[in-house]
């Protein structure tokens, strides 16, 4: 009987153990589209001593924190790569393409004065004029106030990140109260949680995780600037600093926006802080020497009544804000006839009118470019550093899809399967990798005798 | 080398670089061993150009260019696979090679005997 009955117990226990095999499964299944959610996997265990037979022991999550960590050093450069492509976006709509923004208002601009050359003292030809300065320097302002907005929309987006950034680290402290207070209970739901909040913070900024013995990560950015400890949240702050009041981040009353060196955080900082304001000082340079070019020509020439030229431009004295300050001169936009068509004042001299028309293809700009290659070489600037960033985003995004392709390949599998799939997986690529530096030769021969 | 062949074998060039990278991008060991043969082939083809006839030249600059971004792209994946597989192999302590039975062997044992592990 008593044989009969172990009998029973055993095949109790083995179905016990197949159930909840099965409702892990199903689990598993419930939450494949679950982000953050890793694969469970029961663990079974040979019976006590006597009993034979089979014990559940428990479920254990398939996770691989080398792998996680693979994955969260990639998001830094992909987040970084990806808020300077959306940021440059917007600027690239801002400045319009070439031929039909500034350029093609500078060409207008300097045709006017071709017109007037025909008929100097056309009252028509000079209103043209005046309406063309005017127009071009409203393009102006206009280009340097969207550059502004840009800006300033990075700098919104900066703090917005760095909430987002304190709220994630919150959560990453709580998480780590929660799994202290687990004493070695169940806790691969809030391990879960806690990789997918990580995961999400190393995409802003470029985080560092150590491990604690109990289950919980301690954070730190920066030059090690701690953000969680245990469950300690060390919060970021955003600090309105003149003359713009743009932020700047500190951690503990220390300043530390230049330790951002990858994540979201960092390429928002790189538009506001390098890449918009370098294309401003473009702008600005442009402005600059059409004002200065223009006015010199213009006091060089004879108005209407034969009086020696004043101002077309306002006068401003550095090329630094140009874009945003130029504007027709206050006495000139008051009376066209004070438009200066004549270099010698004798009547029908339009000598002051064609220098001016002939200033459109002078290489004035840094002494080697036109106005409108000017303005080509900063449209091409901004498109340039907009693909580049696009291109890195792609390529960064590829390789973190890669790894986390690779983790769920090798996560429904035995260890020993396991390690012989990445052996392989690696032999493969290394097997391709040997003609690489080949290719990569042979490349750059065919492309020389091709001349590119 | 005719200038079409030339161009054929641009074309072959990049799309098994492609494969490649297609193959490390998404883990895939057959598609990897596969895309071998036609590197190894394409490459030898490019190798004994000579001159490139001027109706394609613009033609095979272009595949030559995207072969070179397409090179890029398995390096930066290669890369990336080869830590993401170094670091989960060294974690179950099987960071070495392999012998001609499948067993896994130390690093050491590796060289000692002959295989040039890159691990």
């Amino acid at each position: 009987m008593s044989g009969l009955m172990s009998s029973l117990s055993l095949a109790a226990r083995a179905l016990d153990a197949q159930r909840a095999g099965l409702a892990v499964t199903g689990n598993n299944i419930a939450n494949l589209n679950t982000e953050g959610y890793t694969r469970r996997s029961i663990q079974l265990a040979e019976g006590q001593a006597g009993a034979g037979g089979v014990d559940v022991l428990g479920t254990r999550a398939r996770r691989d924190l080398l792998l996680d960590a693979r994955v969260r050093q990639e998001l830094p450069a992909e987040g970084r790569e990806r808020a300077i492509a959306g940021a440059l976006s917007i600027v690239q709509a801002s400045v319009g393409d070439p031929g039909a923004s500034l350029d093609a208002q500078l060409t207008s601009f300097f045709d006017s004065f071709a017109s007037l050359a025909q008929d100097p003292t056309s009252t028509v030809a000079r209103d043209g004029v005046m309406l063309q300065g005017r127009l071009l320097a409203r393009s102006f302002n206009d280009i340097a106030a969207r550059l502004d907005d840009s800006r300033r929309g990075a700098d919104s987006q900066i703090r917005g990140a760095v909430d987002n950034i304190n709220r994630l680290s919150t959560e990453v402290a709580a998480l780590n109260q929660a799994i202290n207070a687990a004493n070695g209970g169940e806790v691969d739901g809030l391990r879960d949680r806690q990789v997918q909040a990580l995961k999400e913070l190393s995409a802003l900024a470029d985080i560092s995780v150590l491990q604690r013995g109990d289950g919980g990560v301690d954070v730190s950015m920066g030059e090690g600037r701690a953000m969680v400890m245990g469950a300690t949240v060390y919060a970021l702050a955003t600090v309105d600093t003149p003359p713009n009041g743009f932020a700047q981040l500190q951690v503990g009353g220390v300043t530390m926006t230049s330790e951002v060196a990858r994540g979201e955080l960092a390429g928002l900082l790189e538009v506001r802080d390098v890449l918009i304001p370098g294309y401003q000082a473009r702008l600005d340079t442009i402005a600059f020497s059409v004002a200065q070019q223009v006015n010199t020509v213009h006091q060089g020439g004879t108005d209407l009544a034969g009086n020696a030229g004043g101002n077309f431009f306002a006068t401003i004295g550095a090329p630094a804000g140009a874009a945003a300050a130029i504007t027709l001169d206050a006495a000139l936009a008051a009376d066209s006839d004070l438009v200066a068509a004549s270099q010698t004042g004798a009547p029908g001299d339009n000598g002051a009118a064609k220098l001016m028309a002939n200033l459109r293809d002078a290489r004035v700009v840094n002494g080697s470019a036109t106005f409108s290659e000017g303005w080509g070489q900063l449209v091409y600037r901004v498109g340039s550093d907009a693909q580049t960033a696009i291109a890195q985003q792609k390529s960064r995004l590829e390789v973190v899809a890669q790894v986390e392709h690779l983790r769920d390949q090798v996560s429904g599998v035995s260890l020993d399967e396991e390690s012989a799939l990445l052996m392989r997986y690696q032999r493969a690529y290394e097997a391709n990798a040997r003609y690489f530096s080949a290719v990569d030769t042979m490349l750059a021969t065919l492309l020389n005798m091709m001349g590119n | 080398m005719s200038g079409s062949r030339v161009l054929d074998a641009a074309l072959r060039l990049r799309a098994a670089l492609d494969s490649v990278a297609g193959a490390l991008a998404w883990p895939d060991v057959t598609g990897l061993l596969m895309a071998e043969s036609g590197l190894a082939s394409a490459l030898a083809d490019l190798g004994s150009v000579r001159r490139v006839d001027p109706a394609d030249r613009a033609a095979v600059a272009a595949e030559l260019l995207q072969a070179r971004a397409a090179l890029a792209r398995c390096r930066i994946l290669g890369a990336s696979a080869s830590d993401a597989t170094t670091l989960s192999l060294a974690a179950q302590g099987k960071a070495a090679g392999y012998n001609r039975a499948g067993a896994t062997i130390s690093r050491a044992a590796a060289l000692r005997g002959g295989l040039k592990a890159a691990l």
